[in-house]
């Protein structure tokens, strides 16, 4: 028990050494903190997608978002905001309060737009802004790419100590 | 004992048989050993009958087959039939096209012929393109009976979605092709290193196939390549 508790209090003195520093880098404008992509930013595109296509069949904005909530959507907060609220328009408001994102405000706020205005126009906005989040994910996949390629290129150091292992090796073992 | 025609259509023989390659290539160099060579090719017959591990994804074929289908049915959509009159009208010009689009029209417009309900052809539709864009279109052709919305519109929102998801799909495709094919010579240089050392000097590293310590070395040297393999393809494996 006592040695769970030093470990602990180790631990949290770790990490609180290492917030300290980081936040100074963060200040110097050497580090940027990452911020993990939310089950619905990354699914955004397909909602997106579904959301005009099921408005494209007729029916409510409401009806259209719940459909395709019910179908599309994996985050759990998302649905629960939705089981509170009952209103689409309404859960997807307080979801967006709540996490705070660039990208979901953006598609809310065009929602918003819509449900009070009812233009044609903040459809023909919608399908734009889906168009640009396909093209940001083949961005972010090219990123990627480059970035597997310096990895790659660190993982050759395996290989080369294999094969520098094996031509070396018969010559110490003779000597 | 033999793969059946659906398993061997499933299967991604360009990884199958780089690993076979691979797996060769890394026994003859390491420990020049035909008993070793067909034990682990008799493990590797069972990994490939019995696990999932090198099965194709298809999702791209069918969505590719389910836009050509739209594509087909669209035109007579556009000038007002129903989903049935329009598989039957598209049927006629097909003939002997054999592509899987129009070998699923044939399909549908067979069931027409014998007597099925719109909402069968649906869920006959949703089989043969086991895809989710497939049961949502055939969801949304449903729910157009209820709003009474234009069924070509529906389509024409559809084909343009998935267009643009097919082409960006495609081009993320090519690039983890490119990554995959670095992956692929990254594996397979060191071995070809050893094989050709060993060739061209045969009794320079015969020390290593036939004492204890250099066998030791040789599974060492393995172990780096494989942990190599390993990690380069958890890394191409990325989610987005």
């Amino acid at each position: 028990m006592q040695l769970k508790n030093l470990i602990d209090t180790v631990n949290c003195k770790i990490d609180s050494k290492r917030n300290k520093y980081l936040a100074w880098f963060e200040r110097a404008g050497l580090y940027k903190k990452k911020v993990a992509i939310l089950p619905f930013e990354a699914e955004l595109p397909h909602f997106i997608q579904e959301f005009l296509i099921n408005y494209g069949a007729g029916v409510t904005l409401d009806k259209a978002l719940m459909l395709t909530l019910n179908t599309q959507c994996r985050d759990t907060q998302l649905m629960k905001q939705l089981t509170i609220t009952s209103n689409a328009v309404q859960a997807l408001n307080q979801y967006a309060t709540v996490q705070d994102r660039k990208e979901i405000w953006r598609f809310v706020r065009l929602i918003n737009q819509f449900h009070i205005t009812g233009s044609q126009s903040t459809i023909a906005a919608l399908e734009k802004y889906h168009d640009e989040l396909w093209q940001m994910k083949l961005l972010r996949v090219r990123k990627k790419s480059e970035t597997i390629t310096i990895q790659l290129t660190f993982l050759l150091m395996l290989s080369l100590i294999s094969v520098i292992v094996v031509v070396l090796t018969p010559i110490i073992m003779i000597l | 004992m033999f793969l059946s025609h659906r398993k061997r259509e499933m299967l991604d023989w360009y990884r199958i048989l780089f690993d076979l390659f691979f797996i060769s290539l890394a026994v003859i160099a390491f420990y020049d050993s035909v008993f070793l060579l067909f034990l682990c090719l008799m493990g590797f017959y069972g990994i490939v009958m019995k696990k999932n591990y090198y099965h194709k994804n298809l999702d791209g074929y069918y969505l590719d087959a389910f836009i050509d289908f739209l594509n087909q049915i669209n035109a007579n959509l556009c000038i007002g039939m129903g989903f049935d009159t329009a598989i039957l009208t598209s049927s006629i010009v097909l003939k002997e096209d054999l592509s899987y689009s129009s070998k699923v029209i044939k399909k549908l417009n067979h069931s027409i012929q014998m007597g099925l309900h719109v909402e069968s052809l649906y869920q006959k539709l949703c089989e043969s393109f086991p895809i989710y864009e497939a049961t949502r279109f055939a969801r949304m052709m449903q729910l157009s009976k209820e709003t009474g919305s234009n069924p070509s519109i529906i389509t024409g929102i559809t084909i343009d979605k998935l267009y643009l998801k097919h082409k960006v799909n495609n081009e993320i495709e090519m690039v983890i092709y490119q990554k995959k094919l670095e992956q692929t010579i990254l594996c397979l240089a060191p071995m070809c290193i050893v094989l050709f050392i060993r060739f061209s000097s045969p009794g320079y590293m015969t020390i290593l196939y036939q004492t204890a310590a250099g066998r030791l070395v040789m599974t060492f040297a393995l172990c780096l390549i494989l942990a190599m393999k390993i990690i380069s393809e958890h890394i191409i494996k990325f989610k987005l």
